[in-house]
């Protein structure tokens, strides 16, 4: 299993109460499966995310990733894994306005120094998502879908085992989300396991698997 | 080398508001360096000058020693002469070189309807005396020629050659010479021999100080004893005197200074600090970002923190730069609010005292930087990407 997840709770204190976001989450995620987290707002599917990319801990429960236990983990261990399996996509993308797409995706390799930074390595990443011809672009010249595309070859560059997309195409036109989901598939059928959150059904059954969210429980 | 490149570029993205904690920064360390090479600079002068002047002490009548430090280096008036005999009791006494009286007075002059300042010195003296000097002209060569300090020259529009005369005590002067420009008081005098200004002022032995050399130094101390011992009325003020005194002052004035250029740093430094804050505030997403693609607390830390060095790096280098292309300037203001100032050129570029200021400059950079820094590294990811 890539992913384990066991009894997971968490809580938060929000002023003078408890949220409990998370009741009691049991899912596995095989290595290379595509599942979409749907569910309401406040259901707890961000929360679920987190805990999946080394973010947070669980305050109750166990956490896997690839056979090894996360839960209770000091934040530095949590970096080295985030580093090393996590590839996170966001919804409002989040690049750094002055670099450029090149420098961009090579964000992570700046802060995992262990690793090499490898020009051909970048360039094909870029390549991947259709933007070779835009590597030396700022983000400010490049349209939504073009700056969530650079956003999913950064996700990449430190060959994660999972990618993390919370509302990828949020953000994005139709067309511009096909080609997002598009890419997602081409990740996950090249054996990468891939994690979904999304508001939108449709999106969402185009993953091998829906888990249902609400109230910080799995339906279905 | 990356994270310097992402410092940059962050503060190159809100360029105004770096402009100005840059400002604030380059500005306090202007000041600091400046206040910093100005004092070496005066010390070092000083030194120099009190090196130069060819007597060990000088005899006055008892009196404020500050008044007499300012005599001693340029002249100034005392409203007290010495007793006549004075100078004879010095010359009388063993080991002694020789003994020159100085009379500082002013003379009115009512062609211009204003007082000259007359510095009565022994022409034959003046190399020992004044041994810096660099006059254009000749020297004296009876007592009816003067030398013009350049102010005074330029004042009354005499050249070598002219004559300057004062019918209200029935003398007339020949200019025989100009003293060229020595930035100190010594340009606003008018150097008449003393024999003339004695005559003139009807102080047939007098002086308002004698300048003394010895023909032992080592003796110094025997012969300063002995004769304050003998005469009475009087007061010796050695050079290492004088130039305590003049220190001291100028420590005071140091120590002022100093306090203002530090409050300046501080209030540059809570610059730097709210615009870093700020900017980390507006970075918000972009640090959760960070974190969540690998970025760890350190890393936050670091990036910001050397966002503030760079920013006070950046201004020390600026206020360096200002301060030594203005520092001709500051001597300038200097001159004109000290009451002594070495002649010589102050502020020159040091590199120690640069380097001083750049510490200091960086150790701004990493006080104001560290609260913002830690600000940043303690972002919760989670809040700070949901917005």
């Amino acid at each position: 299993m890539m992913i384990d997840l066991k009894g997971v709770e968490k809580t938060y204190r929000r002023g003078s109460e408890d949220v409990h976001a998370l009741r009691g989450i049991d899912l596995s995620v095989a290595k290379g499966e595509f599942v979409s987290i749907i569910g309401p707002s406040g259901s707890g599917k961000t929360t679920l995310l987190q805990l999946l990319g080394c973010l947070d801990i669980p305050t109750r429960g166990s956490v896997m990733l690839n056979g090894q236990a996360v839960d209770h983990k000091k934040e530095a261990e949590l970096v080295a894994i985030r580093r090393k399996m996590i590839g996170f996509v966001f919804q409002q993308f989040y690049l750094m306005p002055g670099l450029s797409v090149y420098d961009n995706v090579a964000l992570p390799l700046f802060f995992n120094r262990g690793r090499a930074r490898q020009r051909d390595h970048i360039l094909s990443l870029i390549e991947s998502v259709g933007l070779k011809a835009r590597a030396d672009h700022k983000p400010g010249q490049l349209s939504g879908g073009e700056m969530q595309r650079v956003a999913i070859a950064r996700a990449l560059v430190n060959n994660p085992g999972i990618i993390l997309a919370d509302e990828p195409t949020g953000n994005l036109d139709t067309e511009n989300s096909d080609r997002i989901m598009d890419l997602l598939k081409t990740l996950h059928r090249d054996g990468l396991t891939v994690v979904m959150v999304t508001h939108n059904n449709v999106l969402a059954a185009q993953a091998d698997r829906i888990v249902v969210l609400k109230d910080g429980t799995i339906r279905g | 080398m990356i994270f310097l490149k992402f410092a940059f570029k962050n503060l190159m993205r809100h360029s105004t508001r770096s402009l100005l904690a840059l400002f604030g920064i380059s500005t306090s360390v202007a000041v600091l360096f400046s206040i910093l090479s100005f004092n070496k600079g005066f010390e070092k002068g000083l030194a120099k000058e009190l090196e130069r002047t060819g007597i060990h002490f000088m005899v006055v009548p008892s009196g404020c020693p500050h008044e007499v430090a300012s005599l001693v280096l340029h002249g100034s008036i005392i409203p007290k002469f010495l007793d006549l005999s004075v100078m004879d009791k010095i010359t009388a006494m063993e080991g002694i070189e020789f003994a020159s009286p100085i009379l500082v007075a002013q003379l009115a002059n009512p062609q211009q309807d204003r007082l000259d300042l007359t510095y009565g010195i022994e022409m034959a003296r003046l190399p020992q005396l004044k041994p810096h000097w660099v006059i254009e002209g000749r020297l004296p060569e009876n007592d009816r020629e003067v030398i013009l300090g350049s102010e005074a020259a330029a004042h009354m529009g005499l050249k070598p050659g002219d004559a300057l005369s004062y019918p209200n005590v029935g003398v007339s002067f020949q200019v025989s010479g100009i003293l060229k420009k020595t930035g100190s008081q010594d340009d606003a005098f008018i150097y008449i021999p003393v024999k003339a200004a004695q005559t003139i002022f009807k102080k047939p032995s007098g002086a308002t100080a004698i300048g003394v050399k010895v023909s032992d130094p080592a003796a110094l101390t025997r012969i300063t004893d002995s004769l304050s011992e003998k005469v009475p009325g009087i007061q010796i003020v050695t050079m290492s005197q004088v130039m305590n005194s003049i220190s001291s002052l100028a420590a005071s004035a140091k120590v002022l200074s100093l306090s203002i250029a530090i409050i300046a740093i501080m209030v540059s430094a809570v610059g730097v600090m709210n615009a870093m804050l700020m900017a980390v505030f507006e970075r918000t997403q972009e640090i959760g970002m960070m974190r969540a693609v690998g970025a760890s607390r350190l890393d936050i830390f670091r990036i910001v923190l050397k966002e503030g060095l760079l920013l006070t790096i950046t201004g020390g280098i600026a206020g360096i730069m200002v301060s030594v292309a203005g520092n001709d300037l500051i001597e300038l203001f200097v001159r004109k609010v000290m009451p002594y100032v070495p002649s010589e050129n102050m502020v020159r570029f040091d590199a120690g005292i640069a380097a001083a200021s750049m510490v200091f400059a960086l150790l701004v950079g990493i006080l104001s930087g560290l609260y913002p820094a830690w600000k940043a590294s303690i972002i919760n990811p989670i809040e700070a990407i949901k917005g």
